[in-house]
């Protein structure tokens, strides 16, 4: 069960569609109740139900899959092939080109050589009335220089393949309020001294991998939101995810087997911090758990469009951490 | 309007009154640009303007026009002028009433901030739509971030109001202030952007909505049952 739970006639206060009446989530589920629509359904064409439902999931992994997240590639692999080549793998793994995700070669003290150089396929422009334009392409984000005294040896063939690929994520929740209103749980990869003791520094730490974080009242019992005073009176739990493959991949980390659990277990900590980015010391967050997952991609009978599952917990990269769960079996 | 399963829909009424405020003003400022080289172009993009959203998947930081004090615009006469920047800031037009800053603002580093987490939008996104929500309370599930005694192994927890979080708090300044947020013009082209993936979500997923009835499956008692919120 999750959040307050409104049924779909409920009125969306203060939201009117007449003198008498409020509008319901019911009233607004298609957006042609308010004309417009986006980009993609409206690229879709004139269909409808599993159609369009098709359509609208192949578009959201060719914006935001993981073919777009990995390395640098000539061509974008739409996850249709990724179903082609699991087919193939019962057979041996096959090395294709452009289908391989083959990282380039990487140094983490800086340098990389890049074996196959070509610009680094750009995601394309959303184009329709919504979309803003003259914005500048997509940076993947900072790769980590590394640091000395890291303790990451670089592997000279690196690569992910559609077969050898598995997604790790950090699962976290705590109450809403127990960093005193809004505030993050930040997670990093590397040795633990290598951290920055001042939150302030933690976002261009090399280190850095992702944050969870909490928007919430700073007075939830002062501030006249009554929602907010009494979702903090019932200890109301929060809950998010901090995705861990792509910085895996920068550290050059098989995906697979025991290596991921054993360099996770001893370079993945979290901090936390408030909305005035003070550091919150994790001993003070009775309510936070964290638990590490991780899952492949399976082939549905029948189907055309690999899906993540199932996952399988890492208490041993989360054990004796704070909050941490200990065992397989723990809530 | 948070924490419950009608954050999405809650937002999309309020999206849509702020984009109907927007365009109230257009007719004026259309008559005031007719007789310039603009005016033309001007009149026909008011009759298709909309609400932009802001895809902070695939562009994680703001343009410089998002922040600059002044930007070039076209003037009425159709000549290209400098114009303070609405966009940067929104100055509140009575301060001295309240105990408080004269204008919005965002953190100094947002677009440092927004880098630095770049890495987790797209698997965040990408991943509300590869994973299906469990059956019990599916839509609960994906719409908000409350965690009540469920199952924290049955896959990721994302929801859109989680991702949407996580913007609020890069931008950061007024955008991590819950009570003031709205006042920041990025405010809605970043909900925009939540109400797009909100839009996405139910088209890929056709049987899912906030429920019709109450069941007794997977209600933590705990909770209440609210049926006018706020």
């Amino acid at each position: 069960m999750k959040g307050i739970y409104n049924l779909r006639d409920a009125s969306l206060e203060p939201f009117s569609k007449s003198q008498s009446d409020y509008i319901t989530s019911g009233d607004c589920y298609s957006t042609s109740t308010y004309g417009y629509t986006y980009p993609e359904i409206a690229a879709a064409g004139p269909v409808s139900g599993r159609q369009l439902s098709d359509a609208i999931l192949q578009t959201v992994d060719r914006l935001y899959g993981p073919s777009t997240t990995i390395g640098e590639r000539s061509e974008d692999v739409p996850m249709e092939s990724l179903a082609g080549s699991m087919q193939a793998a019962s057979l041996k793994p096959v090395e294709k080109e452009p289908g391989d995700w083959h990282i380039p070669e990487f140094h983490l003290f800086g340098e990389h050589k890049n074996p196959h150089p070509g610009p680094p396929s750009a995601p394309p422009r959303p184009s329709g009335v919504q979309a803003i334009e003259n914005v500048p392409p997509h940076n993947p984000g900072p790769v980590p220089s590394g640091s000395q005294g890291s303790a990451i040896p670089p592997h000279r063939d690196y690569k992910v393949t559609p077969e050898t690929y598995r997604k790790w994520i950090a699962n976290i929740t705590l109450e809403k309020y127990a960093l005193g209103g809004s505030g993050r749980i930040a997670f990093f990869l590397g040795p633990e001294n290598e951290i920055p003791a001042d939150p302030k520094e933690w976002y261009t730490s090399p280190l850095y991998v992702g944050s969870f974080s909490v928007f919430a009242h700073h007075n939830p019992t002062d501030s006249g939101c009554s929602n907010c005073k009494d979702q903090a009176e019932r200890h109301l739990r929060v809950g998010g995810t901090v995705h861990l493959t792509d910085t895996l991949i920068s550290h050059q980390i098989p995906l697979q087997g025991d290596e991921p659990i054993e360099y996770l277990s001893k370079n993945l900590h979290w901090r936390a911090a408030n909305f005035k980015d003070e550091n919150i010391p994790t001993e003070s967050i009775p309510s936070l758990k964290v638990v590490v997952q991780s899952a492949g991609f399976n082939l549905p009978p029948g189907g055309v469009r690999p899906v993540t599952g199932p996952w399988t917990r890492h208490a041993l990269v989360t054990r004796g951490k704070p909050g941490g769960v200990n065992h397989a079996n723990e809530f | 309007m948070i924490l419950v399963n009608t954050f999405p829909s809650w937002h999309r009424p309020y999206l849509a009154l702020y984009e109907q405020q927007l365009a109230s003003y257009f007719p004026d400022i259309v008559q005031l640009y007719q007789k310039g080289s603009r005016g033309e172009q001007l009149a026909n993009a008011a009759q298709v303007w909309r609400l932009p959203y802001w895809d902070w998947a695939l562009y994680p930081t703001m343009p410089d026009e998002w922040s600059s004090s002044e930007i070039k615009i076209y003037g009425p006469d159709g000549n290209i002028t400098s114009f303070h920047n609405p966009f940067a800031a929104y100055k509140f037009p009575h301060p001295n009433l309240f105990d408080g800053p004269s204008a919005t603002s965002r953190d100094t580093r947002a677009n440092e901030n927004l880098t630095a987490n770049s890495r987790q939008f797209k698997p965040w996104v990408h991943e509300l739509f590869n994973t299906p929500p469990p059956q019990n309370d599916p839509w609960g599930q994906i719409s908000n971030s409350a965690w009540e005694n469920v199952d924290m192994d049955q896959g990721h927890l994302s929801s859109f109001e989680s991702i949407h979080d996580h913007i609020h708090d890069f931008v950061g300044g007024t955008m991590r202030d819950i009570t003031v947020a709205a006042f920041d013009p990025i405010f809605w082209l970043h909900h925009c952007n939540v109400d797009r993936i909100f839009a996405l979500w139910c088209a890929a997923f056709p049987d899912i909505y906030v429920p019709t009835e109450k069941t007794s499956e997977g209600i933590n008692d705990k909770m209440t049952f609210n049926e006018r919120h706020l």
